[in-house]
């Protein structure tokens, strides 16, 4: 993927950006396999890490830009993929802030797709033993996963 | 059970090229239930069919193409 594509998806999202700090990295991450979990093709291949589903290929993509500030906007051609974007970004809204919410969302979404026959008490508590802050967190997860019933799962 | 022999004179007998004359001879023998023809056909429908889904999948896998805004 061409890395001027991906920072000007990136930028409709987020008007400044950079890949110096760890939240910023994992947005990036979250925002794509998100975007490509709802049915837009990025072409990034994820796979299982500490902080849920992950792309090396598109972290090594997020770095040949050195400054986002001159990146156009990215659309897409096709008017009903657009359409798609415009509903996706809407209902990340604000969360496209919260990185517990990002990390929370691709995860339930990749454990869900890899294990279609496990529980969502089973696949809360993978999420809950990844992090060690995410142990008391049942309730916020739980609460995640029914915001996007229906729509990525 | 199929007749071979028939099976093979119909294919190689340039006077029975027609799809219909050779659906139609094959009918006759009571030996093969199902004419020659329409099981290739429904061997094409099913290629046809594998075909469009496989076509669906592929599409909905391609990368959609970019604009500047």
């Amino acid at each position: 993927m061409n890395s001027l594509v991906i920072a000007g998806i990136l930028k409709r999202f987020y008007s400044q950006f950079d890949m110096n700090t760890f939240s910023n990295r994992l947005r990036l991450q979250k925002i794509v396999y998100i975007l490509q979990a709802s049915g837009i093709n990025l072409g990034y291949s994820f796979s299982w890490y500490l902080h849920g589903p992950y792309c090396s290929e598109l972290t090594r993509d997020a770095y040949q830009i050195t400054d986002f500030s001159k990146v156009k906007e990215v659309g897409f051609e096709q008017p009903s993929i657009e359409t798609k974007f415009e509903a996706i970004k809407t209902k990340i809204g604000d969360h496209k802030n919260n990185d517990f919410w990002l990390e929370v969302v691709s995860s339930i979404h990749f454990l869900k797709n890899l294990y279609p026959n496990k529980s969502k008490a089973d696949i809360v508590k993978d999420i809950k033993d990844k992090c060690l802050s995410f142990k008391t967190k049942t309730n916020e997860i739980n609460g995640i996963w029914n915001e996007i019933a229906g729509w990525l799962t | 059970m199929v007749n071979l022999s028939l099976k093979l004179k119909l294919v190689l007998d340039p006077s029975k090229s027609s799809a219909n004359k050779i659906n139609d001879e094959v009918a006759k023998t009571k030996q093969i239930s199902v004419p020659i023809f329409s099981m290739f056909a429904d061997a094409f429908e099913k290629k046809a069919k594998i075909y469009k889904v496989n076509k669906i999948k592929k599409q909905t896998r391609e990368i959609p193409k970019f604009i500047f805004l």
